[in-house]
């Protein structure tokens, strides 16, 4: 009797198990069958869509401005309220394979980086259900939500619609990488070298091809207002205070006011920052000063034009041209 | 033949698993929270004269509970709640509480190290770990253990003026969580409901075992390097504030 009781327990087991790695099946499969391009497309709509701040006012392009490489010109961007966020919109091209978001570093994956703006309340700040309830009610969207992630769609889908349009945004079609698929004589060829030189290092914390070094660095600049901390924000590490990645360089003609704060209104300045060994805190990680005259200042800003893509250009000057 | 035989088998051991169920009888447990004032309700919004400034208002007030439990059960009643009193989401049941003499009722206020980690896209919508109650910090990947914002003046008057001032409350680490424990006989009885109301001292949130928090110069916190201290204090005043009625 007793042997038939457990055989009738392992049973009920097995069955349980089945339907468990069914269950784990068809999610497996529900994933294989998102489809890529209805993901993006609905992306690209939310990303235009300001239904995504709690008083509609502002949608991810407010901010991440198409035309400017999908960076902000204002020094700080305005959120929700008029509020005013403390750091400078950075360019969102070229995000796949990136290690880390956000200025302290912390956030490893796009998918949470992207909830920063959605939920904070100096930005966009509106929390899940409440966007869940406008989408549901917009039947247009809504139908494309169920195609691209089915009945059930839930809030990590509508962020995983934001994460593949972003990371469909690319950035690699500038006249330096053409210059370094074909060969030949950029007549930018001066600023490159310049660029690279051991005197000047850029190319040490901005390395070829994104121009990015994924490192954090303390340049030296003022204490902001209130006191941003960079990443010792986020580790309380002294030694981490007041340093920022650097940023990628890919149509960095098109993303000023530059540094983490905004506080730098061209990229002559910035070159200037540079040479003066950074800011007016010293020390910081920016040990040497150099100088360069008109000529190779005109070139350095020449190398660095030729990293804006052809698209960024177009859509920059498309947006120019239409006012 | 075979299949109804198995069928019929697998029926007797489910019967004889039920049949030796003699487990005891349950009852329910409700939990309520509140402020008060020396014991008098304050609601959200409301103005009110406090202890250090002489007008002030609540304006949010939300708080992560962790590890919920009943002195001497052996499970958690709930791992993990959130409490946010402008969504009135103030009262907890608690079902299916063994009957029993407990010895008493405690909680975490805030989170384990590992629910601090938690990605709120793990957790469906209305999860208090999702991304449904603005206490997630994206930036920083952790969440607000507290977020109580709201406005003092010192002239006693709220009225927009210059010398009103807002406070922002948003402690938040995985060393914050502050164990909070009523010692108190708490008997569940089969079919009953057992109604415990935890009350949080609008002043003593302030000035505590944490140290006082000087409003008027320390109204805001965002548990950075230079308001970190502000935010212990204010959370170790916190879970100090909460008496069990």
């Amino acid at each position: 009797m007793k042997n038939y009781i457990f055989f009738g327990f392992f049973l009920t087991l097995f069955a349980c198990q089945f339907t468990e790695n069914k269950e784990n099946e068809e999610l497996a499969k529900g994933d294989e069958s998102i489809d890529t391009s209805l993901a993006i497309e609905l992306g690209e709509a939310l990303f235009f869509d300001s239904m995504l701040s709690l008083d509609s006012s502002i949608s991810c392009s407010s901010c991440h401005l198409p035309e400017f490489a999908f960076a902000d010109t204002a020094r700080v961007s305005k959120g929700v309220h008029d509020q005013f966020g403390f750091r400078n919109t950075p360019s969102i091209f070229n995000l796949k394979g990136k290690p880390f978001f956000f200025m302290e570093g912390g956030v490893e994956n796009l998918h949470r980086a992207t909830l920063g703006p959605m939920l904070t309340e100096e930005e966009m700040s509106l929390q899940a259900p409440q966007l869940l309830e406008r989408i549901a009610s917009n039947e247009h969207l809504h139908q494309n939500f169920i195609r691209a992630y089915g009945e059930g769609y839930e809030y990590r889908d509508v962020v995983d619609a934001l994460v593949q349009y972003q990371l469909s945004l690319k950035s690699l079609d500038a006249e330096w990488d053409r210059y370094t698929v074909s060969g030949g004589d950029g007549e930018w060829e001066r600023g490159r070298a310049l660029f690279n030189s051991d005197s000047l290092n850029c190319s040490t914390c901005h390395p070829a091809p994104l121009f990015r070094d994924d490192k954090f660095h303390d340049l030296g600049l003022a204490h902001g207002e209130p006191l941003d901390y960079g990443r010792g924000r986020l580790t309380f590490d002294s030694t981490d205070y007041y340093k920022f990645p650097s940023p990628s360089l890919r149509n960095v003609a098109l993303t000023a006011p530059y540094m983490h704060d905004g506080s730098i209104e061209t990229l002559k300045e910035v070159i200037e920052l540079y040479q003066a060994g950074g800011g007016p805190r010293k020390p910081n990680d920016l040990s040497t000063t150099f100088q360069l005259n008109d000529q190779d200042t005109q070139a350095l800003l020449r190398f660095l034009e030729s990293l804006t893509g052809d698209a960024a250009k177009s859509a920059h000057h498309r947006a120019q041209s239409n006012g | 033949m075979k299949l109804a035989k198995l069928a019929l088998l697998t029926l007797t051991s489910l019967v004889l698993f039920i049949g030796c169920d003699d487990d005891p009888g349950e009852g329910q447990l409700r939990v309520n929270f509140e402020m008060t004032q020396d014991g008098t309700p304050i609601n959200l919004n409301e103005d009110y004269t406090g202890d250090q400034i002489t007008a002030m208002r609540v304006e949010k007030l939300k708080y992560y509970l962790s590890d919920i439990k009943l002195l001497g059960a052996n499970e958690a009643l709930k791992s993990v709640e959130v409490v946010d009193f402008e969504t009135g989401r103030t009262s907890f049941t608690f079902n299916d509480v063994q009957e029993g003499t407990y010895s008493g009722f405690s909680y975490r206020l805030g989170l384990s190290a590992e629910q601090n980690g938690s990605d709120p896209l793990d957790y469906e919508t209305g999860h208090p770990l999702s991304a449904s109650w603005g206490l997630y910090w994206s930036w920083a990947t952790k969440y607000r253990f507290i977020l109580m914002e709201g406005r003092g003046a010192e002239d006693g008057a709220l009225d927009g003026q210059g010398d009103d001032f807002i406070i922002s409350m948003h402690p938040g680490a995985d060393e914050f969580g502050q164990a909070v424990s009523f010692s108190r006989s708490i008997e569940i009885v089969e079919g009953e409901i057992r109604t415990l109301t935890i009350q949080i001292d609008v002043d003593d949130m302030f000035d505590g075992p944490g140290g006082l928090v000087d409003l008027p110069t320390e109204n805001q916190t965002h548990t950075t390097p230079s308001d970190r201290d502000i935010a212990l204090k204010f959370i170790q005043n916190f879970a100090a504030a909460m008496t069990l009625k």
